[in-house]
């Protein structure tokens, strides 16, 4: 209960009236005193009464639109006031939210309480991923005759969490659908869909319907079916594509992203097969061989590493590395003795990690002037032709490129699949709807020529629900129309 | 002009106030038709603390000795003045709270005598500072501001 100054002037009286009773050597003027005291115990009694029957019944209830939102995003803070037998607006009220200082308020904390019943809507924004608390709201009240002032938190808190903005529920499919393939939380333990590429034979009497093989079968004529020899150890390369173009898309939410989870899946996935796994990001200047193929699980640990740090933005990367530069070599050339070097730095012991920046730094680097994807597929012919499997994650707005890649890097012995992630799924929201449809069927149109070339399967990657309401949306309007 | 607001308690209080005053006018003459005039005057314009205030200061300065009786009937009369302000909403209980404590306070501060009118004061000022304290205290307690440590 803080005082005001209406009653400081007032106790300034009171004790000009002792003075004065002093000064006079009449008694009767301590009367004053006496007489102002009772009159402002009779107010603070009055006042704390009226506060006591508040925090017992609090006129204030505050609620939350949403408890859990994503970073950037805002929720709606509501709060209802209603008074009870006593009339809250004789204590002059004034409302004070009291968000975490993390919530980011759009709009005025501060609100004058003019009605008997009132509705308050506050937005609140949440800057960083964490778990928050809204406080109740303070109320700022006067006492009758203005002479105390107190500030007291009324009415229940509210809890709201703040998750970070990363890939959620990926989509991986073809033309809208999913396959139905195990991803995040399942075993890898699937086939039969083209992902796991096998051996294609025609196909026999007595062999399961489910091996076959409809897309080589459409293409051929004939039956044939698909074999996957556990046995095989299977050479798998990863190319990442890392260019400018892939960092579209909201922060957290970009195509490197979601990019940087099927890497990651893909790790996780040939680390079971006990696979040897190579690792190359490509990048707008420059191709970066991070890991030649090897299979024990400290490489595949670094591969993940790898993956999991790939987030810093390639031209910084680029510019802090021209620092340390060598001379530019050709796609194809003789690998050095600092290459060899790395290779004997496989081991994830503290040695290794302390030496081997300096040492990645050395020969790994190919400038490339264009079709950075196209060149590190062909240095992988150079260097690594008895690749079986090779992944590129990337997306479409090379696709030019993407189909001579294709061509180039699927033969006989090696299958080839892209995971690639359509541009028109990371466009920012509110774009025309119908020509994101249009963009979509132009991408299915797109991944359907990659998938035709032989030994290549195709598979589009991005955010599920952004694709759900691109398909929904369009069914509505063509079942308006 | 804002305590003009038409009331039985507004009206009890004027009654009070002109009760009281008249006993300035009776005893002073000029000197308390002044004090009175202030009074009524303050009571208009401000909350009734001021127009006690100003009654209290004229009966001081009319009775000097102070007379029992016209002393008891103004100051009976300034108290009513006090109790029936309409802006102070106190409960009659909390209003007998209130009398009670600062009649025991005079009692306490009379009972001292023969005191020196300076400690006599200082007594005064101390009791009533002391007795907000005890009720700001009680008022945290009551609001749940206190917690254990």
């Amino acid at each position: 209960m803080e005082p005001t100054r209406r009653l400081w002037g007032v106790g300034v009286l009171a004790i000009g009236g002792a003075i004065l009773g002093v000064l006079f050597s009449s008694p009767l003027y301590l009367g004053i005193p006496l007489g102002i005291g009772a009159w402002i115990l009779a107010h603070q009694i009055a006042f704390t009464r009226a506060l006591s029957r508040l925090t017992d019944t609090p006129p204030v209830t505050q609620s939350l639109s949403r408890e859990t939102i994503l970073v950037g995003d805002t929720t709606l803070l509501t709060i209802q006031v209603t008074t009870g037998t006593d009339s809250l607006l004789d204590l002059e009220p004034t409302l004070t939210v009291q968000p975490s200082p993390a919530l980011e308020v759009d709009g005025p904390r501060q609100h004058e309480l003019t009605a008997e019943k009132q509705t308050l809507t506050v937005p609140l924004r949440v800057q960083v991923a964490g778990d928050y608390t809204v406080r109740p709201p303070q109320l700022q009240l006067t006492g009758r005759g203005g002479l105390f002032r107190e500030s007291l938190d009324i009415g229940n808190a509210c809890a709201v969490t703040g998750e970070p903005r990363v890939p959620r529920d990926t989509h991986i499919g073809t033309g809208g659908e999913s396959i139905a393939v195990a991803y995040g939380e399942h075993g890898a333990s699937y086939g039969g869909t083209g992902f796991d590429p096998g051996e294609l034979r025609e196909y026999l009497p007595g062999d399961p319907a489910n091996r076959i093989d409809w897309k080589a079968t459409a293409r051929t004529g004939e039956p044939h079916v698909r074999e996957f020899d556990p046995e095989t150890t299977r050479q798998t390369q990863l190319l990442v594509d890392r260019r400018q173009s892939m960092r579209m898309g909201r922060a957290g939410e970009t195509k490197q992203d979601y990019g940087r989870e099927i890497a990651a899946w893909i790790t996780e996935y040939v680390a079971t097969l006990d696979d040897p796994l190579g690792l190359t990001f490509v990048s707008d200047e420059q191709i970066t061989t991070v890991a030649t193929p090897q299979a024990s699980t400290a490489h595949y640990q670094r591969v993940r590493r790898e993956i999991l740090d790939l987030g810093a933005p390639a031209a910084q990367q680029s510019t802090a590395d021209s620092n340390r530069d060598r001379p530019t070599r050709q796609s194809g050339g003789r690998p050095r003795l600092t290459l060899n070097l790395e290779d004997g730095l496989a081991e994830d012991d503290p040695f290794s990690r302390t030496l081997r920046p300096y040492v990645r730094d050395a020969a790994k680097r190919h400038r490339v002037a264009d079709k950075p994807l196209l060149r590190a597929v062909q240095t992988l012919e150079a260097g690594h032709a008895e690749t079986a499997w090779l992944v590129i994650v990337t997306d479409d707005a090379q696709r030019g490129e993407l189909l001579e890649t294709a061509r180039l890097a699927a033969t006989r012995d090696r299958f080839v699949t892209f995971f690639v992630l359509p541009s028109v799924l990371f466009e920012p929201p509110g774009a025309e709807i119908s020509a994101a449809y249009d963009a979509y069927q132009d991408f299915e149109s797109f991944r359907q020529q990659l998938a035709t070339t032989t030994n290549v399967t195709a598979f589009e990657v991005g955010p599920r629900d952004r694709l759900g309401k691109l398909l929904e949306s369009t069914h509505t309007r063509r079942a308006e129309q | 002009m804002s305590n003009w607001v038409p009331s039985p308690q507004r009206g009890i209080g004027l009654l009070a106030l002109l009760g009281a005053s008249s006993v300035l006018v009776v005893l002073g003459g000029g000197t308390g038709v002044v004090f009175g005039l202030a009074a009524l005057g303050a009571w208009v314009v401000a909350p009734p603390v001021f127009a006690f205030v100003f009654a209290q200061s004229g009966l001081a300065a009319v009775t000097s000795p102070p007379i029992l009786l016209p002393v008891a009937f103004a100051e009976v009369g300034l108290l009513a003045m006090l109790v029936t302000d309409p802006e102070s909403h106190v409960s009659v209980r909390d209003a007998a709270i209130v009398v009670v404590g600062v009649g025991t306070l005079t009692g306490l501060v009379w009972s001292l005598q023969p005191t020196p009118l300076w400690l006599a004061a200082v007594l005064v000022l101390l009791g009533i500072s002391g007795f907000v304290y005890g009720v700001h205290r009680f008022e945290l307690l009551a609001t749940g501001q206190l917690t254990e440590q």
